[in-house]
């Protein structure tokens, strides 16, 4: 949708006549309600000037937030229409999980109805220039699985999306927001690479920079100390004017690193719950004499096996170790289990 | 014969081809080059590398596309390759003695360690002969202490595989090695009993190079969790929008400004515009904007601020000023984007001034405010996003106070305003880019022996190189960068001979004044005056101030009520008739021009309305107090219908009023700063004609004093707007000139004291004036328009 379409359905869904001009613009009338929310007129006009240029700073495009920022927070649809398919379960698992330290087995499948929630969350990445972007994680409710590389292509599916929501019991959203966005964090890290590198790049060369410069200071006055029938006060003062020079040396350390420190913030926008029938794989894995069953749901949009969650770390994992106690683990995590930490 | 003038002239033909395609090669080459340079500054090191890359496809011998590339592999770790590099710079120009160590540098962090110490012989012998200086002498030393790191970590394998160094062999063998270590080995003996121990170790600790950028990973909430949690759902369609609107909203990128939609009563210039885009991308926030005078570094420095508000990237804010520019900054933080500043006027300041500077988070204050012992603490533990440092030339000595607050506040982002950086000598502009970012020009002794000429302080050595490594830390923007080609302008003072009950009149309120001040002194400084200007204005404004004056003041002295009361009473005696008014209607019958007439008060408007309206003469009205719509109105008005507009002075910066052309200042500001900007309403880019400016002044008043010094002596009219305030600024003074005029003309016992007064200020300024011209040339010979955006 483009932001003349975006700013004409909003106005539309609370009451707004919205009408495009030729001249690249909408004129509005505004609902009384409206009216005084907003503080406009009754009726009013919008110029999109030379495409989808710098909207954003408008007062209208503003004062819109208010009317979105209430809506929309948590809607949910369904997608009856995928009809999942499973041909030679056995194999899939065959050819994708891997038991580093024990063994699975295939106990059986049937096909379920799965939620999903796909969170959104705004990445800010704020150093001395700051950076935002929109991060989608998806997390599967039931199995608390996730499954990869399904955004873009759930946002195709959401197009044919139900309002008409089976009957299912869900779970409370606090937990899976917190898992959601502790693996935003994780993913932010991955997507701030290049910037990170780049302020590590900055900082170094303000460090060295500060190296030099106070080192040379540091050693001119050394040399002054060095030299013959240097008298005691002189030397004093060499020493104090030393000290000083370290004292800000590091100090100015200190604030390079404070300039270039990164911050990640991770702010939730909105969720959406997603129910779609999915066939579900009954595996037992098994350590020692230790089992566990877990269900494995093939992805009806991806068609591929959703990522079990390493104890450790949460991070997805179809290869992975188990304990003795049967916690599983990430090949990075495992002894070690985050939980026993 | 024939066939052999014809080869020859074959021959010489393809040389011509040879050296024409060798030239465009050259010259792509040179594209590529600075295309590579211009990403590698903005830290765009795969693009950078790339377009090194592509120069030295295009031209093997483009010897400083090699170096380029080979600094960059250097920084993104790739030694093998950047040795490579510096091993084909050494195949066209063997003499590169650098070339030479940083090859032996590169193989050693490449792991090539018997190839470097060859390397590093190579280098040694290289400059055998030569005479070394400063740097070579710090290579030579490095390259000897990298010899025996690598010869030791050979020794060390070798030994671990037990076969015999390879190495160890060879340099025995090198007859330059042996005085090269021996010499290092002098160094290296323990300081004599009676010399101190010093510790240089910190400033060669390698740690904090390798910690890295801290990284924090914040979670924000909000009440988010709390108002999702609920039963119901609610619509996908709104679900999208919210997600389609949030999307919008984020952050752009540095090149599209948020700032500009937010600025008011500014005209913005392209200039402007580009200088702050470079401040945020190239500088990174840190930057000395030198523009010349009048062409709005505040402007600039403002939108930098705004800018930076409107991304979410500083919350504390301090500006330092010279005290008499600090209401002005305020005023102009929120006039023009809408801005609020605290200054050490608030009440919390004085009741405790701890609890101010680290309670507000944005605050204007006078530098000496800052610097005062009771503050100086307390400001350089604060953690500030950002530090504007206004006239930043008052930081050009390392040893002031000044300096060693800005150095000592700790900062995230700083920009240092100054039209003049450079007062005296090379020196001062070594402090502040050194205060912007220390090391950029090394030490003190290091910048006076690379770039200063020996002997004389203002005249750069090595001006190239200097330029090179300013370009990367300041910006000034010169008049014919801009080219703001202004028609001229003239200005007039018309000295008023007041009627006898006017002068009786201003005689009364300046004794009484002066009694009052002699009395109450600074504490009542604006009271005091408030009512010696709305005198000067007409006796209709005075009349006005006294009669609010008695009203809220009712602790007045029974004495000073009934001296004001008389006053009062004489100005009820004047009748509507005014020398000034007098001559206001004969300067506006003189042609039917159009003419902006500037009045400071509302009594004296008032007047003026009466006095136009009973000879008839149409006129419109702007103040400050009209609503928007009002305010339009009369500007149409006036531009459409009537010839005079009556205007105060608020509410009208940034309308285009440049089809008028006269103006005339009906009441005269104290501040020639505002004087200027009354002037710069009409004498801006868009005005085509000549503006012409008429000063209405009692005489004996202290506005015929002000005007003396300032229209008589420097020529104010004639100066650059801006100028003046930099030349008041010279004086020295803390205080501002409004008061400075206002305590001479309180203070003087008689009219000889008071003309001895104002004429020692006059040749103050006139001093003032000279250093400034002198500092502006000066300033124009060492930066030219070599640092335009």
């Amino acid at each position: 949708m483009d932001i003349q379409g975006l700013i004409t359905r909003i106005l539309e869904r609370r009451g707004c006549l919205v009408e495009a001009t030729v001249d690249n613009a909408v004129q509005i009338l505004f609902p009384k309600e409206l009216q005084e929310r907003l503080s406009v007129g009754e009726i009013g006009t919008f110029t999109f000037q030379g495409g989808d240029g710098n909207h954003y700073e408008n007062d209208l495009i503003d004062s819109l937030g208010s009317l979105v920022s209430s809506r929309g927070l948590f809607a949910a649809v369904s997608l009856p229409h995928l009809k999942p398919v499973i041909k030679n379960p056995e194999k899939i698992l065959e050819n994708n999980l891997i038991v580093q330290n024990g063994i699975f087995r295939f106990v059986g499948h049937e096909v379920k109805q799965l939620s999903y929630l796909l969170m959104n969350f705004r990445v800010s990445a704020v150093s001395d220039t700051k950076a935002e972007r929109i991060l989608t994680i998806a997390l599967n409710e039931q199995t608390d699985t996730v499954p990869l590389e399904i955004e873009e292509r759930l946002k195709g599916e959401l197009e044919n999306a139900s309002d008409n929501l089976p009957d299912q019991r869900t779970s409370d959203i606090a937990g899976s927001l917190e898992k959601g966005r502790e693996i935003a964090g994780r993913l932010a890290l991955l997507e701030y690479q290049d910037f990170l590198k780049s302020l590590n790049r900055r900082l170094n060369r303000d460090v060295k920079r500060l190296q030099e410069y106070y080192g040379t200071i540091a050693g001119e006055i050394e040399k002054t100390l060095k030299k013959k029938g240097v008298k005691k006060e002189d030397i004093d003062r060499g020493l104090s004017r030393l000290e000083a020079t370290k004292t800000e040396y590091h100090k100015k350390i200190g604030d390079a690193r404070d300039r270039y420190a990164l911050e990640i913030l991770i702010e939730p926008v909105n969720v959406l719950r997603v129910f779609m029938p999915a066939s579900v794989l009954r595996v037992d894995l098994q350590r020692r004499k230790n089992r566990m069953p877990v269900e494995i749901p093939l992805n009806p949009i991806t068609n591929r096996l959703e990522h079990l969650i390493c104890t450790g770390c949460h991070q997805p994992v179809l290869s992975f170790y188990l304990r003795d106690d049967m916690r599983l683990l990430c090949p990075s995590c495992y002894p070690d289990c985050g939980l026993c930490k | 014969m024939k066939e052999k003038k014809f080869l020859k002239k074959k021959k010489r033909e393809k040389k011509v081809r040879a050296d024409r395609s060798e030239r465009t090669k050259k010259w792509e080459a040179e594209d590529n080059y600075l295309w590579a340079r211009s990403e590698y500054s903005e830290g765009n090191l795969k693009t950078a590398r790339l377009y090194a890359q592509k120069a030295i496809n295009c031209y093997q011998k483009h010897l400083m596309s090699h170096h380029l590339l080979a600094q960059i592999c250097m920084d993104e770790d790739d030694f093998g390759r950047a040795a490579e590099l510096f091993r084909n710079i050494l195949k066209f120009r063997p003499g590169d003695v650098e070339s030479r160590f940083f090859t032996g540098y590169c193989l050693t962090r490449h792991g090539s360690y018997e190839e470097a110490i060859d390397a590093f012989h190579g280098f040694l012998e290289a400059i055998k002969e030569k005479r070394l200086d400063k740097r070579l002498r710090l290579l030579k030393k490095d390259a000897l202490n990298e010899i025996e790191k690598s010869t030791g970590i050979l020794k060390y394998r070798a030994d671990a595989e037990g076969s015999a160094p390879r190495v160890q062999r060879q340099i025995q063998k090198s007859p330059a090695t042996e005085p090269h270590r021996q010499e290092s080995l002098k160094k290296e003996v323990p300081l004599q009993e009676d010399h101190p121990s010093i510790d240089l170790s910190p400033f060669k600790d390698k740690s904090p190079l390798n910690r890295g950028v801290e990284v924090k990973l914040i979670s924000v909430d909000g009440d988010f969790t709390k108002r999702i949690n609920r039963e119901e759902y609610d619509p996908f369609e709104d679900y999208n929008l919210h997600l389609q609107y949030q999307r919008l909203r984020l952050v752009k990128e540095f090149d599209e400004l948020l700032c500009l939609e937010h600025l008011r009563n500014i005209d913005k210039y392209w200039y402007q515009i580009e200088t702050v885009s470079n401040v945020l991308k190239r500088f990174r926030g840190r930057v000395l904007l030198a523009d010349e005078v009048g062409l709005g570094k505040t402007i600039e420095a403002g939108m930098l601020l705004k800018e930076y508000i409107l991304r979410g990237m500083i919350k504390k804010t301090l500006i330092l000023t010279p005290p008499s520019l600090v209401s002005q900054w305020q005023e102009e933080m929120q006039s023009k984007f809408d801005l609020e500043f605290s200054t050490t006027d608030d009440i919390l300041y004085r009741e405790t001034p701890q609890d101010f500077w680290r309670r507000q988070d944005s605050v204007v204050a006078s530098i000496n405010t800052a610097k005062s012992r009771k503050n100086f603490e307390t400001i350089t533990s604060i953690d500030y996003d950002l530090v504007i440092v206004d006239e930043a030339h008052y930081l050009h000595n390392k040893r002031t106070l000044n300096y060693k607050l800005v150095n000592s506040i700790k900062k995230k982002f700083i920009f240092l305003l100054s039209a003049t950086p450079v007062q005296n000598n090379l020196i001062e502009l070594y402090n502040l880019i050194t205060l912007l970012r220390p090391g950029t020009l090394g030490t003190e002794m290091e910048f006076k022996k690379e770039y200063v000429k020996r002997g004389n302080l203002r005249a750069p050595n090595n001006p190239e190189k200097l330029r090179k490594l300013l370009r990367d830390v300041m910006v000034r923007n010169t008049r014919s960068l801009v080219d703001v080609r202004l028609p001229r302008r003239f200005a007039t003072t018309l000295y008023v001979e007041p009627l006898p009950i006017e002068k009786e009149v201003y005689r009364q309120a300046s004794s009484f004044i002066r009694d009052f001040y002699s009395e109450k002194g600074e504490r009542e400084q604006f009271t005091i005056t408030n009512l010696q200007m709305a005198a000067g204005s007409s006796p209709f404004a005075l009349g006005e101030s006294i009669r609010n004056l008695l009203e809220k003041r009712t602790n007045l002295r029974s004495d000073d009520r009934r001296r004001l009361s008389d006053i009062l009473s004489r100005i009820r005696e004047i009748d509507h008739d005014s020398s000034k008014g007098n001559q206001l209607t004969e300067l506006i019958g003189r042609n039917e021009d159009k003419k902006i007439v500037f009045i400071r008060y509302v009594k004296t408007l008032e007047y003026l309305s009466n006095l136009l309206r009973s000879i008839d003469y149409p006129f419109a009205v702007f103040s400050g107090s009209m609503t928007l719509r009002e305010k339009d109105r009369s500007i149409s008005a006036f531009r459409d219908d009537v010839p005079i507009l009556l205007s105060t002075e608020t509410g009208g910066e940034g309308r285009n009023l440049q089809f008028c052309n006269t103006l005339i200042n009906y009441d005269l500001p104290w501040n020639p700063m505002r004087l200027e900007q009354r002037i710069g309403r009409l004498h801006r880019i868009g005005q085509k004609r000549d503006v012409y400016v008429f000063n209405l002044c009692m005489s004996g008043s202290i506005e015929d004093y002000m005007m003396r010094i300032l229209d008589d002596k420097i020529n104010m009219f004639e100066l650059v707007i801006g100028e003046i305030d930099t030349i008041l600024g010279n004086l020295g003074s803390d205080k501002d000139f409004s008061n400075i005029v206002m305590d001479l003309w309180a203070g003087s016992k008689d009219d000889s004291e008071l003309k001895a007064n104002f004429d020692q200020l006059g040749e103050e300024i006139v001093a003032a004036r000279k250093t400034y011209e002198k500092t502006k040339e000066l300033d124009e010979i060492i930066f030219g328009e070599d640092y335009e955006v």
